[in-house]
């Protein structure tokens, strides 16, 4: 056996911190946390009157007392015990007031008790490290904990539920599936025929296809942004300017109006999101236009969503301006300008949402529109994915297809392998340094 | 040499004289420290117990890589082999497989000869039945007359002897091999330093006289007409060393399967009698008809045992009846319905060491000093006995040199690296056998890059002597500068090449590379030397033509799989960077915030030395080997940026 005494950052250590954010409200909870048989012991001394046969999962009434045994507040008090707990160790909830100060208070008490304030993200490190949570799981729950919008909370669940890792080990056990057969007839040819593979690959890029229609979500504390492109006065200062609920950008019946990108923080349906106009695009005619339509062309392309204006009263719209590519997994929506200059005429084209700022038609639908596309209202069997999960789906999807085409079975292997090797990368089976530094990079773990 | 002359101290002391033994005396002796083998009966050294048959696919990857690490199976194998095929030849080069059938008597008696010549190495006739440790450490090993050889370390090569026992029917005996007497004293010996056992069992098959077979009945299995050679070494011998036989086919029939039906209450596997685990690849005939039970016939090899012996081996017909079942049995199958048998068909129990116990250079992680390699670690195979026989022998070398360096091979390098780092670190519950599949980078672990690959290593650590090992390589050099001849000679479609290709069946349409054309499914490897030496400058050609036939194949392979080969690499770059991230000898898991007690608890106990060695230990969340890896990142970092 190693050595028994844990030291000060490790094993034996009961941690403790709020779990609700900072500010008044009605209630919050302060949580601890410490391997079995550290944690009450610690609450214990907050809490003296706790009964000794302190049941898990019961909620108890009772006060909360500091170190002199001054009385803090009365509190519900409530034990999960490990493994089957959120970290897999013991842990308190103390639900008290949601005043700064009793928070405050609590906590100091829970400190000269014997608890250690919980560094960041530790909470989550330790439910890592007990299995409770695999890599995907705590992503979404630091996801989850910095989310300041709804829509982005809605889809880090997705990702902290274990929905996203569920979906990947479906698939994952589809390709060893594959995998398993290939293999043996490589090492017993004379017993096992060469499985006809082609069901199962289907299988697989069923399931991965219905994964990767997956929307995007952003790491960090970013805002969605939305960007709004299209031909010169096509009437996308126009439509900026109605969203934003205020004359920001200039609007002219010149074509060339905007030559700059210009972002303005607007609020849709209750979720901020950062609004940018743009120059119309088109061959440019100075250099000063040129740099818009660039600036235009990037805005578009770094955007989680896109608004593409075709000019509803000029015949075809003209062509259509570059739009981001998919594998970005950036949306759009074509909304079609001007729907009071000939809305009773035609229905609006294919595909294209009708609008007009003059007589309001059409932009609450694009309200709600834009709201969908942003938020994690997830169609059936969608969970939002990271950059790096895509990526590591788009490489399955490739090795599986290469897997599929090859003639020779221990190719087909190598390549089920490496899609193997990528799913495994989603759920931190496959460690890569890779991996953590792209990992760390977003989000506060191994510190 | 008689045991009153065993006293004098050795350096290394291999207890056992079998094919791991073998090889772990030779690789000891070779490293110049002074070795005893100590074996039963020296008149059994490297029997074959089983089937007469060296190689196999993974197998004969791991008899090359044997070979290129200095090893001796491949050669004797060469030197005694009837009959050679290659298997898979229609695959690709990673998944075929060179086997062999041998004359057992030769392949036994030429690897005593070899053992018997070589430097530093003695061979005794005795049994160990104690080992010797003091202060921890192994200093010495103590025989049936009460003698004890002092030494730096021991390599415990048993096999299946550690309380072996022996049935047939209901009738069983302790023995190791048939007729042999079994080990029981060494068994005890390490359950009494502290040793976690398990039982295991293998059977083998009846043997039949050759007279008494009807070949008419049967097919006929012939070797390769031109035969490969499994040794590099053989290049300048006589080869093939003796005259080639064909082996026989034969199949069970329903009748016969009725038969092991109705005789399985008397099967000491399925009465229950044995308790050891049998291996699945290998299963016996009851095993077969229960566990496959729809298939209406079971496929039989007859495989002569030697040129100059009426055995025959009856492979694929391993069980643990009682001998007159056995006789209906065997007499079922079409052309053996008057056979004679000469030994029947028996299972084996024996104790195996729990291998995890044993750290990647086959020491014992709580008796330094103390080696272990071969069946007796739970594995069963001649070949994958040889190969942990020689990495131990290397590594007890070693350790009684007073050396630092470790002789430890990857994942990613060896299949016997694969071997060995799934026996450390899963453990095995039943026989555990070399299969390609258990190797994630089969691709790179094909049996002609063995060479490349492992001579450099074997010659860094003294297992081949420096001048060899350049000769070996320089045929390695040659190939990688012909291959980047292919690759820069580019062709255009100009009437002369093109006529000159047409004629051969390989159109030219647009500006290629040589390479690119060797790729082509069409080419004939054993034309490439015709037209390819004409595109290529003078210099070039020549080294093309000092090609042989071998390499020359190998050159229209590598060039072929080159891509898939390089894109392989980057996997294991990406991958091993953190696989083979070391863990430091003594590492405090309990002071890694997060780390479940059961991680850690694990953990500790494996002492895993690679972080991708302890994402394989069982019931280790991937989660935790990820904060592990953390750890081990934000430290670099840190000590890195001062
Ligand atoms: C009945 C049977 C069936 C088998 N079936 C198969 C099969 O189906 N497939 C397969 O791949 N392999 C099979 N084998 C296994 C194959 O024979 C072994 O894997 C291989 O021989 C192992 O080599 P080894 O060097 O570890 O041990 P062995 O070849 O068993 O050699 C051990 C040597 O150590 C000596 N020894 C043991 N204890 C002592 C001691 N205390 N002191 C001194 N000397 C000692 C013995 O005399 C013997 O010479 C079978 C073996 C047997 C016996
Ligand atoms: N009738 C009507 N006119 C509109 C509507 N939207 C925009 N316009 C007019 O279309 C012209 C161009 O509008 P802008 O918003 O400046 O167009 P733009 O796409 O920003 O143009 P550039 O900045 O030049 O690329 C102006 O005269 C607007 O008044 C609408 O919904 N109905
Ligand atoms: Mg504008």
């Amino acid at each position: 056996m190693g050595r028994l005494v844990p030291d000060a950052a490790g094993l034996g250590d009961v941690i403790v911190a709020p779990a609700t954010p900072p500010g008044t409200s009605a209630l919050a909870v302060v949580r601890f946390s410490g391997p079995h048989g550290t944690t009450l012991p610690v609450v214990r001394r907050l809490a003296p009157d706790l009964p000794d046969g302190l049941l898990p999962r019961e909620a108890r009434l009772t006060e909360v007392v500091d170190a002199r045994g001054a009385l803090l507040d009365r509190a519900i008090l409530l034990f999960f015990e490990g493994p089957r707990s959120s970290t897999g160790e013991d842990v308190v909830e103390i639900h008290c007031h949601g005043s700064p100060a009793v928070v405050r208070a609590v906590i100091d008490a829970a400190v000269a008790a014997g608890a250690r304030p919980a560094r960041k993200g530790e909470f989550t490190r330790r439910a890592l490290g007990n299995g409770k949570l695999d890599l995907v799981e705590a992503e979404g729950v630091a996801l989850l904990c910095s989310s300041e919008s709804r829509a982005r909370a809605g889809r880090a669940i997705g990702m902290a539920s274990g929905l996203l890792s569920r979906q990947v080990g479906e698939i994952r056990s589809a390709v060893l599936d594959l995998l398993a057969e290939t293999e043996a007839a490589l090492d017993f040819p004379d017993d096992v025929p060469i499985a006809a593979p082609e069901r199962r690959t289907e299988e697989i890029l069923g399931l991965l296809s219905r994964l990767l229609a997956g929307r995007l979500v952003q790491t960090g504390e970013r805002i969605p942004t939305v960007a709004i492109v299209g031909r010169p006065n096509a009437g996308k200062s126009s439509l900026f300017n109605a969203l934003l609920g205020a004359d920001r950008a200039i609007v002219t019946a010149e074509p060339g109006t905007t030559r700059d990108v210009i972002g303005e923080t607007a609020e849709i349906r209750g979720e901020a999101l950062r609004l940018y106009d743009t120059a119309g695009i088109r061959p440019a005619r100075s250099e000063a236009e040129r740099l818009g339509v660039e600036a235009a062309e990037r805005a578009a392309e770094s955007a989680d969503l896109v608004l593409e204006v075709i000019d509803g009263a000029v015949d075809g719209g003209g062509p259509e301006p570059e739009g981001p590519r998919a594998d970005r997994g950036s949306r759009r929506i074509v909304v079609e300008s001007k729907r009071d200059l000939w809305g009773d005429r035609r229905p609006a084209r294919e595909g294209a949402l009708a609008v007009s700022v003059v007589s309001g038609d059409g932009l609450g639908d694009l309200r709600d529109e834009i709201e969908r596309a942003l938020s994690g209202v997830e169609t059936e069997g969608e969970v939002a994915l990271l950059e790096r999960h895509r990526r590591a789906l788009l490489e399955t999807d490739l090795a599986v297809r290469e897997a599929a085409g090859r003639s020779e079975p221990e190719l087909a292997a190598a390549d089920l392998r490496r899609a193997l090797t990528a799913l495994g990368e989603i759920t931190g089976e496959t460690a890569t340094e890779e991996l953590l530094d792209r990992i760390f990079a977003g989000f506060c773990l191994g510190k | 040499m008689r045991a009153s002359e065993m006293t004098g101290d050795f350096d290394v002391v291999v207890i056992g004289g079998g094919h791991a033994g073998c090889e772990a005396a030779l690789a000891a002796s070779r490293l110049g420290r002074a070795t005893l083998l100590l074996t039963s009966d020296p008149g059994t050294i490297a029997r074959m117990s089983c089937n007469p048959a060296i190689g196999g696919l993974a197998k004969g990857q791991a008899v090359r890589e044997i070979d290129a690490l200095g090893g001796w199976m491949g050669l004797v194998a060469d030197r005694t082999g009837i009959q050679f095929k290659v298997l898979n030849a229609s695959r690709g080069p990673a998944v075929r497989g060179l086997r062999c059938q041998s004359d057992k008597a030769l392949y036994s008696s030429e690897m005593a000869r070899i053992v018997g010549a070589a430097d530093h190495l003695r061979v005794a006739g005795a049994n160990a039945v104690g080992l010797v440790v003091e202060r921890g450490r192994l200093v010495g090993v103590r025989t049936g007359d009460g003698s004890v050889i002092s030494c730096g370390a021991a390599v415990v090569a048993g096999g299946t002897f550690l309380r072996g026992l022996i049935h047939v029917g209901d009738r069983r005996r302790e023995a190791g091999r048939w007729e042999e007497p079994a080990a029981q004293a060494l068994s005890t010996a390490l359950v009494e330093l502290g040793f976690r056992l398990a039982r295991m069992k293998t059977g083998t098959p009846p043997r039949v006289a050759s007279a008494s077979v009807d070949r008419a009945a049967m097919a006929r299995a012939c070797g390769d007409p031109t035969p490969t050679p499994f040794s590099f070494r053989s290049r300048g011998e006589r080869f093939p060393a003796l005259r080639q036989v064909d082996c026989w086919v034969t199949y069970t029939t329903r009748g016969v399967h009725e038969l092991i039906r109705e005789a399985l209450p008397l099967s000491p596997l399925y009465s229950g009698r044995i308790v050891g685990r049998g291996p699945r690849y290998c299963p016996s005939i009851e095993d077969k008809v229960v566990r496959f039970a729809d298939r209406e016939r079971h496929q039989i090899f007859v495989e002569p045992e030697g040129l100059s012996t009426d055995w025959l081996y009856l492979n694929g017909l391993s069980m643990s009846l009682p001998e007159e079942k056995q006789r209906e049995i065997v007499r079922g199958i079409p052309g053996l319905e008057r056979a004679v048998i000469l030994r029947p068909a028996y299972a084996v129990e024996y104790d195996v060491i729990r291998a995890e116990q044993l750290r990647v250079t086959l020491e014992s992680r709580d008796v330094p000093g103390l080696f272990f390699a071969g069946q007796v670690n739970g594995t069963s195979g001649y070949e994958e006995a040889a190969g942990q026989g020689l990495v131990a022998g290397t590594n007890a070398a070693l350790v009684a040199a007073g050396r630092e360096q470790e002789f430890v091979l990857g994942r990613e390098e060896a299949y016997l690296g694969v071997m060995i780092d799934d026996l450390v670190t899963l453990g095995t519950d039943e026989p555990y056998r070399l299969l390609s599949s258990r190797a994630e980078h089969r691709l790179l672990l094909g049996a002609d890059s063995a060479y490349a690959r492992l001579t450099p290593r074997a010659a860094a650590v003294g297992l081949i002597p420096p001048r060899e090992a350049d000769r070996l390589l320089e045929r390695e050099a040659r190939l990688e500068r012909v291959k980047e001849s292919f690759r820069g000679t580019r062709l255009t479609p100009g009437k002369r090449t093109q006529e000159a290709l047409e004629a051969l069946g390989i159109p030219l349409v647009e500006q290629i590379s040589l390479a690119g054309l060797v790729r082509r499914p069409e080419v004939v490897v054993e034309e490439i030397r015709e037209w390819a030496a004409g595109l290529l400058s003078p210099p070039e050609a020549g080294e093309l033509l000092l090609l042989d036939p071998g390499t020359l194949a190998r050159l229209r392979d590598e060039l072929r799989y080159e891509g898939v080969l390089r894109r392989e690499r980057e996997i294991i770059d990406r991958v091993s960077r953190a696989e083979s991230k070391r863990i430091p000898d003594g590492f405090a898991y309990r002071g890694l915030p997060g780390l479940s007690l059961e991680a850690v608890e694990k953990l500790e106990r494996h002492r895993p030395r690679t972080l991708g060695q302890a994402s394989r230990i069982p019931g280790v969340p991937a989660s935790a080997v990820t904060l592990v890896l953390a750890h081990l990142v934000s430290r670099g970092k840190r000590t890195a940026g001062g």
